[in-house]
């Protein structure tokens, strides 16, 4: 339709009334805006119109603003929010929550259980990808403990050892960890050096 | 009120089940002395926990259980704090059973019978014992196993006037380095070599 209009119309009023009609939906580029100017200073029939146009405008601005009708807002309020608790409620929530929490709780407490069952305070099982300062204190103290026992116990076996070499004695397993006599010194380097 | 009752009876059905789950669980694991089933996997693995038995309320016991998937990620941590431990970042599993009493060792019997029983266990699935040292008060066993070359597990038993400690760690176990970590240790009695 406004097309049509604007096919009859001269040239320049046609260009005219599509950028008064743009001007309606917002601003336009300057150089349009300038020739639009220009234009109506020669054209009183697109003077008209513009006059017009800017009534609408103006009359528009000047309507109060009027709040959406409660009874509308209800019905809105029905089909969406309404609608989606009842249908929650409509399934047995209350005691899947229930048994999700306790479940996740049981887990909790089976796992607390197992990891002191193993002998670690709950305190030191780390969370993934993290383990605190005094955590990996105390498990560097445990494992050192258990490290020095098990270190002491081999010195002991090659001091041990070394009172069987010297008696003609070898143990088979103590052939094979290969002991170092130059890092242990034997006894015969002992003496040597005494 | 009906109502009320009703939502509490399928609460009650739902704890039922819960707690049917957690059992089951638990059973599953089995809570007591439970390790995990990849370390319980382990060629140098063994379970000390029937040493723990023999603990006296008197006394004191402590149990130490490390896997290796606390040691390994944390190995950077564990050698800053340190550096000894570097020992340990090769290890699957350090874990250890350190009974004391204050009024001596009870039923010494027993406990000979019981480690003389876990060294014939271990002799059997390919564990060679290292040493057997008397000393004064105390004997010590050290069991090893080996694959190739390469030490995979240890076991060191002592049965001392006061004292019962297993100690077992698993894993590639570099001798070397237990060696200098005993080498920083003062032990008594190994400074004195007979001539």
């Amino acid at each position: 339709m406004r097309d049509d209009v604007l096919s009859i119309l001269p040239g320049e009023c046609a260009v005219s009334r599509e950028t008064l009609h743009d001007l309606l939906d917002g601003p336009v580029e300057a150089g349009r805006r300038t020739s639009l100017e220009a234009h109506l200073a020669t054209c009183d029939e697109c003077r008209e119109v513009d006059d017009g146009l800017e009534a609408v405008r103006a009359g528009l601005r000047s309507l109060p603003e009027t709040p959406f009708p409660a009874v509308a807002l209800r019905q809105v309020w029905d089909r969406t929010v309404n609608a989606e608790r009842e249908r929650a409620s409509a399934a047995p929530w209350r005691p899947r929550f229930v048994a999700a929490a306790a479940l996740a709780a049981s887990v909790a407490l089976v796992a607390l259980i197992i990891s002191w069952s193993r002998g670690l305070p709950p305190a030191a099982v780390p969370a993934p990808g993290r383990l605190h300062a005094e955590q990996i204190e105390q498990v560097g103290r445990e494992a050192r403990q258990v490290l020095e026992v098990t270190a002491a116990a081999l010195k002991r076996s090659e001091h041990a050892a070394i009172e069987r070499v010297l008696g003609g004695e070898v143990s088979p397993a103590i052939r094979k960890i290969g002991i170092q006599w130059p890092e242990t010194r034997s006894p015969a380097d002992r003496r040597s050096k005494t | 009120m009906i109502a009320t009752s009703g939502r509490r009876a399928r609460i009650r059905a739902s704890a039922r089940r819960v707690i049917g789950v957690a059992i089951a669980a638990m059973l599953a694991t089995g809570v007591a002395g439970a390790v995990d089933p990849e370390i319980a996997k382990l060629a140098g693995y063994v379970d000390g926990s029937s040493f723990a038995e023999l603990s006296d309320p008197e006394g004191s016991r402590v149990e130490i259980s490390l896997p290796g998937k606390i040691l390994k990620p944390f190995c950077g941590a564990l050698t800053n704090h340190d550096a000894d431990l570097e020992v340990a970042c090769g290890l699957e599993w350090i874990g250890a059973v350190i009974l004391e009493f204050e009024e001596g060792t009870p039923n010494v019997e027993r406990v000979r019978a019981m480690v003389e029983k876990t060294e014939k266990s271990l002799e059997a699935k390919g564990w060679e014992r290292l040493a057997v040292v008397q000393e004064k008060d105390e004997i010590v066993r050290v069991l090893m196993l080996m694959s190739g070359e390469k030490v995979q597990g240890l076991v060191v038993l002592v049965v001392g006037a006061d004292e019962i400690v297993f100690a077992n760690i698993a894993g590639d176990i570099d001798m070397d380095q237990l060696g200098a970590l005993a080498d920083k240790m003062d032990i008594p009695g190994l400074e004195e070599i007979p001539d």
